[in-house]
């Protein structure tokens, strides 16, 4: 059974079509690239999986079970986590917050317990914090020791991508979203990414799906591509199928003189 | 858009404040539709206050009238202060608290004028060069504390966290309100009672009418029409609107931002002053505290109508003077609350909690007042 | 003067200069047309020699001078001349200003428009001789502030600091004459020694057991309440004192002021301490900063138990002027603290706030009174108490569940609309049978302890009460600030959708900032109507909403100790609505002065006095910034 399922998805913005008729799905432990061009309805699409925008039509199956009309948190406890294509952080928390937040779904302590520092509540919050740490450390030395105090609006760039990536598997996702997670980096950078995408699957056993227009990357990263264009899936196979493709080859490049209608 | 349509987010589930949010949307619709017509099937049940009416028994049509009329004059001089406050938060994106104390300055400083004019018998004479220079005189006051204001207060705030100006803007009210205390006095001004021209009723349509507040309905829309042609026909007005839409790309493309703002705060100030005059026209007293309540009323009145359009602010003004007052007789009296006029200002903002929750962008309003999700 | 400027040097920018004069000038105007000058002149500050109003328009001409010199003359800053001369360009500008209004009131009578304009004013700017003299005072002075404001410019940072903190500390014991006589008459020995006592244990506890809290907390508690019995047992022995206020004040017609020789000698001695102990105070500052974590945090123990030492003995010594006085703020704290927590953590702009703290009046009111028979439960305080909280909670739900989804400025307005409902509906004909109208409820009954009963009268057992809640709420804030709940506010309060996808549940998090709110406020009430025993809807005005407002606003946003601070500069020393602060001579400008500081907090320091550390980031990020790049830990953008 797949983790996630889309069947005959709808979305339109003032009678544009945003996504039309998508049907999506994604393979327990499989890493997946959407591709396509600008305004092609990626974002749109992650939108809709995670709750922040209702489809209009169409059913989103995740573990089996139809969440359209889920609230985001609700989605985030079920075990979706998404990252932002323009870094979206608390920038004002410290990177080590940010990262506490994230596992707001997974504890349950509430006012009484927190006023009280009840003995479990101490424990609950020990544990938050070994978590978040656990999780920057899987950056390398990038994300801990003194960083962890600093307020995320000091991060460099790259960092910023990093923490939000951070943060998102502080959530302990089964499936996490990814959109556009080099743009802006340096080829080092990048390189440096692509392998972490690997490596979330492969140690945390996180499901991904990667919103990218790098194509080293989804070619370094991706079982499986899926194209859309203008809200329709033009194209899905792996790396090398997709990229022969007449179809996108022409999404991305235009129809050939000679051949318009 | 239909007033009921379904909360899209929910689907089939109903989230806690879905299910709140519906009974007060339906809650609220009972209680007005039995206050006003009653449960004529259960005996002992609510007797609605028009029911009342059309049985000759509760209060008579003529005041009926009386009260539509004294509604329209009200909400018109809500809509003309409104218009402030909706050009500023189309502008700049924040609710300018201050706003009610440009229009108590107006007022305020016009009542030493019509004073003097009073007392002098210029007033009864000539009547109209009277009260253009008493407007002339509550227009300029207004304008020129409206400018300062954005100058001191708001300009260096620009690009701010939202909720700044906002504060600022609270600060800003108390200062003036103080301020003017201290200059003139912290007691009531009897304003001079409007010229012989104005005073007793006029028949129009077949209404008696008082003709101040005639005076008021028609100036307040002559106003308010001169005021749209500026705006939809001059090119500062234009500049304006552009700087609502987008105020980087209005500044890329050769408007200067900083002009435009102190003319929109200066436009709005103008229309307050006008209707610093009309009020005191009205109700014949002003103090240093006459802006407070109106001010909040005129802003209830902009998001009511819509914020940011201007029409809207017309409209939700007099929606809203009529809403309060005919809504407590209409609605509360037919349940048989006691001292219903106490609690105008209870309709005034339950209406504008109503409206948010019916349909959040105001009658003929396209910005939300609900945070935009995604 | 244009030929001045030239001569002096090219750099002078006498325009610069003349409009901080202008501006100065101006604030002559403002204060004197206001009704400041005159109504602040009676209160003297230095006996025959200074009263408040002179001492503002002092202030100004300092001011013009001061930034006259930084403004006009930004190349030559070497130039001791160059400086004092554009200060004092600056105050004769003003003073030309002044002179002007000057003219302008002698000659016409203005009073009936400018009702503050009186003969009185103008003999006060006159100096009680004519139109001339007040015109030679004006630019005379202006010239001499204006000259020595720039002079203090000029002067060492240590120098300044002395002299404008020596002078401050003048002011200060001159406006604290009540707390200053009063503290000094009743000193009696038993506090002294309890103070010593338990500073002592505190002292000993902290260094032996910081680590085992248990002991160090017992052991506090003991002391303390040794303290009370050793406290109890002296305090008939007085210590004395009273010669030190009956020497430093005497008796005028706009309250006691400050004796010449008592401020000659205040002067002195907060100067010498200024220059004697600077290196200390550095050498203090740097071990502070030094501190580790642990070792800090082990100080901010002792700063809380000391804060509650003094909170356990001063009201048996403040009298019940001063105890009232700070009930009155503690209440006032005990509502900012919860709408500190609605804004201040969960950034929700409530306008309405007071209507929670009538709610918890009225509930307690009408469960405990005996005036209003046949609906009153004549409850006791802590058998209503519970409703109350009840009630609090579901006022929070009712007012919080509409207001969910709105934007920030459209939920100030709707709050707000609220706060107005509430007091209207407590007012209204509607309600009297169980609010009493505009009569109110009255008879409100003490609160039974089990071993003293606090009647509202009881000054200084309210004051314990307050007190207590205060520490609870404060307790509670702190709490909830360092755990899940609070993190999930700060995450909604800076960016609401992204909280929502990292899992919180949105509509929770603030239902719950806003019953937490209401309960402090409620509870707030609750006190607030047994302390007057009487409680009229005039009392929930919209005013009280923005007074706590701007408390938490002066004090810092999302900060406890900083919420604290805003209670005790606003309400402590300006006073709160219809109670009058220990400045009692500001009442009558109380709003003003409140609207003024929140317009310059606003544009010039919007963290408030003690910030909370998120807030400060988020306001000053660049600095921020900059700082961590000094210490070297930023990065630089990694190459490729």
């Amino acid at each position: 059974m797949a983790l996630l399922e889309t069947i005959q998805v709808h979305k339109e913005f003032g009678g544009v079509n945003a996504i039309s008729a998508l049907d999506f799905h994604i393979e327990e432990g499989e890493i997946v690239s959407v591709i396509g061009p600008n305004g092609a309805g990626k974002t749109t699409f992650f939108n809709l999986i995670t709750g922040m925008q209702p489809p209009d039509s169409g059913e989103i199956v995740f573990e089996g079970e139809n969440i359209v009309g889920l609230t985001p948190d609700v989605l985030t406890r079920r075990g979706i986590a998404r990252t932002f294509q323009n870094v979206r952080l608390f920038a004002n928390m410290t990177v080590l917050e940010n990262v506490m937040v994230a596992q707001h779904c997974r504890t349950r302590k509430g006012a009484f317990s927190a006023i009280f520092a009840t003995a479990a509540f101490r424990r609950e919050e020990e544990e938050i914090r070994e978590r978040a740490a656990d999780v920057l450390s899987f950056f390398g030395t990038r994300l801990i020791g003194y960083r962890f105090d600093q307020p995320a609006f000091m991060l460099s760039y790259a960092n910023r991508r990093r923490l939000e990536i951070a943060r998102a598997m502080g959530t302990q996702p089964r499936l996490l979203l990814l959109d556009e997670p080099t743009a802006g980096m340096n080829p080092r950078e990048t390189r440096e990414l692509t392998g972490l995408i690997g490596r979330i699957r492969d140690e945390k056993g996180i499901t991904v799906v990667v919103i990218e227009h790098e194509m080293k990357v989804v070619r370094d990263v991706s079982d499986r591509v899926v194209v859309l264009d203008h809200g329709v899936q033009i194209a899905e196979g792996t790396y090398e199928e997709v990229t022969s493709d007449e179809g996108v080859i022409e999404a991305y490049l235009g129809r050939p003189a000679g051949r318009n209608e | 858009m239909s007033l009921l349509k379904l909360p899209q987010r929910a689907g089939f589930r109903f989230s806690f404040v879905d299910s709140f949010l519906w009974a007060v949307r339906i809650g609220a619709l009972v209680f007005i539709v039995v206050g006003i017509f009653g449960t004529p099937g259960i005996p002992g049940g609510p007797v609605g206050s028009l029911a009342k009416t059309l049985s000759g028994e509760g209060v008579s049509g003529e005041a009926w009238r009386g009260l539509v009329v004294t509604g329209l004059a009200q909400g018109s001089m809500y809509g003309m202060i409104a218009l402030g406050y909706s050009m500023v938060y189309g502008v700049l994106g924040f609710i300018n608290f201050a706003h009610g104390e440009v229009f108590m300055s107006g007022a305020l400083v016009s009542f030493f004028v019509a004073d003097s004019f009073g007392s002098s018998g210029f007033w009864d004479s000539q009547p109209v060069l009277a009260l253009g220079l008493t407007m002339l005189v509550a227009m300029t006051t207004s304008t020129i504390v409206a400018v300062l204001t954005e100058r001191i207060a708001y300009r260096p705030l620009r690009g701010a966290p939202r909720l700044i100006p906002l504060i600022t803007s609270i600060g800003m009210s108390f200062f003036l309100q103080y301020t003017f205390r201290g200059l003139f006095g912290g007691g009531f001004k009897a304003f001079p009672q409007a010229p012989e021209a104005l005073q007793g009723r006029a028949t129009i349509f077949g209404v008696e009418i008082l003709k101040t507040q005639l005076a008021v309905i028609v100036v307040a829309a002559v106003s308010m029409v001169v005021l749209y042609q500026f705006v939809s026909r001059t090119r500062m007005g234009r500049a304006m609107r552009a700087i609502a839409e987008d105020r980087e790309i209005a500044a890329l493309m050769g408007v200067n931002v900083n002009r435009v703002i102190s003319l929109t705060f200066a436009v709005g100030g103008a229309m307050a002053g006008i209707a610093g005059v009309l009020w005191a026209l009205l109700f014949r007293q002003v103090y240093f505290l006459t802006g407070f309540l109106p001010g909040i009323k005129a802003f209830t009145a902009a998001v009511v109508g819509g914020i940011g359009n201007m029409a809207g602010a017309y409209l939700g003004g007099l929606s809203l003077g009529l809403v309060e007052s005919i809504g407590p007789l209409l609605v509360l009296d037919g349940w048989g609350i006691p001292a219903v006029s106490q609690l105008k200002d209870v309709v005034a903002f339950s209406a504008l909690v109503l409206v948010l929750i019916y349909r959040p962008t105001g009658l003929l309003g396209e910005r939300l007042a609900v945070e935009e999700r995604g | 003067m244009a030929t001045t400027t030239v001569a002096v040097s090219p750099a002078f920018d006498a325009r610069a200069a003349a409009k901080i004069g202008l501006l100065g000038g101006l604030g002559y105007v403002f204060t004197s047309s206001i009704g400041m000058v005159e109504g602040l002149g009676e209160k003297n500050v230095i006996d025959p020699v200074l009263s408040l109003g002179y001492t503002i328009l002092i202030a100004i001409g300092l001011w013009a001078g001061h930034r006259g010199a930084a403004v006009g003359l930004s190349a030559d800053r070497g130039s001791v001349g160059g400086r004092i001369l554009a200060g004092g360009m600056a105050g004769v500008t003003g003073g030309l200003l002044a002179s002007g209004y000057l003219i302008w009131i002698n000659t016409f009578v203005v009073r009936d428009v400018f009702t503050s304009i009186s003969p009185t004013l103008i003999d006060l700017l006159n100096l009680q001789q004519g139109l001339g003299t007040g015109i030679v005072v004006a630019i005379g002075a202006g010239a001499a502030l204006g000259m020595a404001g720039a002079g203090i410019g000029l002067l060492a940072p240590l120098m300044r600091r002395a002299l404008l903190g020596s002078f401050l500390w003048v002011l200060i014991v001159g406006f604290l004459e009540v707390v200053m006589s009063q503290i000094l008459r009743e000193l009696d020995l038993g506090v002294v020694l309890a103070f010593v006592i338990v500073g002592v244990a505190a002292w000993i506890l902290m260094r032996n057991f910081a680590d085992r809290r248990h002991v160090l907390f017992g052991g506090l508690l003991g002391a303390l309440v040794g303290g009370v019995f050793i406290a109890r047992a002296f305090s008939e022995v007085n210590l004395g004192l009273r010669f030190i206020p009956d020497f430093a004040y005497v008796a005028r017609v706009g309250g006691r002021a400050l004796t010449l020789p008592a401020a000659a000698i205040v002067f002195v001695v907060a100067f010498a301490i200024t220059v004697l102990f600077e290196g200390r105070r550095r050498a203090l500052r740097e071990r502070i900063t030094a501190l580790e974590p642990a070792e800090r945090q082990r100080w901010a123990y002792g700063l809380v138990a000391a804060f509650i030492g003094v909170g356990v003995f001063l009201p048996m010594i403040l009298g019940s002027v001063l105890n009232e006085l700070l009930s009155t703020t503690g209440l006032f704290l005990l509502m900012a603290l919860g709408l500190n927590i609605v804004i201040g953590y969960a950034g929700l702009l409530d306008l309405g706030y007071v209507a929670f703290f009538a709610v918890g009046a009225y509930t307690m009111a009408i469960l405990t009174s005996t005036s209003v028979r046949g609906i009153s439960l004549e409850l006791t305080f802590w058998e209503a108490l519970p409703f109350v909280i009840l009630a609090a909670v579901i006022a929070g739900i009712l007012v919080g569940t509409p207001v969910i989804g709105m934007r920030g400025d459209y939920l100030a307005i709707v709050t707000l609309g609220f706060g107005e409902i509430a007091r209207i509906l407590f007012l209204s004909e509607w309600f009297t049978p169980v609010t009493g109208g505009a009569l109110g409820v009255t008879k409100i009954p003490s609160i039974e302890l089990g071993f003293y009963t606090v009647a509202g009268t009881d000054t200084q057992g309210i004051l314990y009460m307050v007190l207590a809640f205060v520490a609870i709420a404060a307790l509670i804030s702190w709490r909830l600030y360092d755990s899940r709940i609070g993190r999930s506010w700060m995450a909604m309060r800076e960016d609401e959708q992204v909280a929502e996808t990292m899992g919180v549940n949105i509509v929770k998090a603030k239902l719950l900032a806003f019953v937490m709110g209401a309960i402090l406020a409620a509870v707030g009430g609750a006190l607030f109507a047994v302390k007057f025993g009487t409680i009229f809807p005039a009392s929930f005005s919209i005013i009280v909403s923005i007074t706590v407002l701007v408390v938490i606003i002066v004090g810092g946003m999302g900060s406890i100790p900083g919420v604290a601070v805003g209670a005790l500069v606003m309400i402590g020393v300006l006073g709160g609505r219809n109670s009058p602060g220990l400045l009692r001579e500001f009442s009558e400008f109380k709003l003003l002065i409140y609207g003024a500081i929140l317009l310059y907090m606003m544009l010039k320091r919007p963290e408030g006095l003690l910030p909370s550390k998120q807030r400060s980031r988020e306001l000053h990020q660049a600095e921020a910034l900059q700082d961590v790049w000094l210490r070297g830990e930023i990065e630089e953008e990694e190459e490729a």
